[in-house]
């Protein structure tokens, strides 16, 4: 059913329509949190985090490679980068990005969280 | 003044290549711009530890799977026998290589992937990176390198 409400008069969309996936519910699934001196890299506390959210081994996330869906490097660089000529670059903020049906937001903190739409909570495993 | 104690010039000693040589001059310009624009993929590949222990590993051997690779860059890097490597470790330098190095090193043409069974071979820059490793030498990594040599003087006992 539509409504008129979505409207403007000249038929134009309004904007909140425009940010429409980002509006529906998600659920908060995992987390985790990345320690710039850890062994483990920004990519690999990802895919863990995933993982963690998917319930399965670190080793089964495959499709697509995470280097395919987000330029880690440039967050790596931007939040947790080494200081240049003896200042620091970081960034303060956070990035999210898509993982196949994932939200993942990487914050500066360090702080990295994978939520779900709400309407994959219902929907059984794929055969 | 050139005099006769001078090394005689390498073109001149083979007087077939001189006109490949003259071709190469007239061509100075793109083979400049060529040469500049061949190392970015050396610096990018050489730019992160782990990838230049990867690009080491091809210099012993040409194949290899993944799986094999991470147990061997986390024996590497954590200076331990490869059997004593926790399953944790190489979980995650195999989440590592599978989804950031090795796609970053496919890209540059370093390496080539087999994503079906998951084994990598050497991709057409290779030599260019591993002769840039064997040239820097001692300015990288001096563990790195040592690692890498003690691995191919026991080939050569072999």
């Amino acid at each position: 059913m539509t409504s008129s409400n979505d409207h403007t008069d000249d038929g134009t969309k309004l904007a909140q329509d425009g940010t429409e996936p980002d509006d529906t519910d998600m659920t908060f699934v995992a987390q985790a949190h990345y320690e710039r001196e850890s062994h483990r890299d920004l990519t690999t506390e990802i895919i863990f985090a995933i993982a963690d959210a998917a319930d399965v081994a670190p080793v089964d996330i495959k499709d697509p490679p995470l280097y395919e869906a987000v330029d880690i490097a440039a967050i790596e660089d931007g939040f947790f980068g080494p200081k240049v000529a003896g200042k620091t670059r970081d960034s303060e903020g956070s990035v999210t990005f898509r993982y196949n049906q994932y939200h993942v937001e990487v914050g500066s903190d360090g702080w990295i969280t994978v939520s779900e739409p709400a309407e994959y909570e219902d929907l059984p495993d794929p055969e | 003044m050139a005099g006769e104690n001078q090394p005689p010039d390498e073109w001149e000693t083979h007087p077939g290549r001189t006109t490949e040589e003259s071709a190469a001059e007239r061509d100075l310009d793109v083979d400049v711009s060529k040469s500049i624009l061949e190392l970015q993929p050396v610096f990018e590949a050489i730019a992160h530890p782990r990838r230049r222990y990867l690009v080491y590993t091809l210099a012993e051997e040409t194949k290899w799977s993944l799986e094999d690779l991470a147990t061997k860059l986390a024996a590497w890097e954590t200076d331990t026998e490869e059997e004593n490597i926790a399953t944790l470790t190489r979980e995650e330098m195999y989440t590592s290589l599978y989804h950031s190095h090795v796609p970053k090193l496919v890209d540059l043409d370093v390496i080539e992937f087999d994503a079906t069974t998951e084994t990598i071979t050497p991709g057409p820059h290779a030599i260019q990176v591993l002769t840039a490793l064997e040239g820097a030498g001692g300015s990288l990594d001096n563990r790195q390198e040592e690692h890498a040599r003690s691995e191919f003087d026991r080939e050569d006992t072999r």
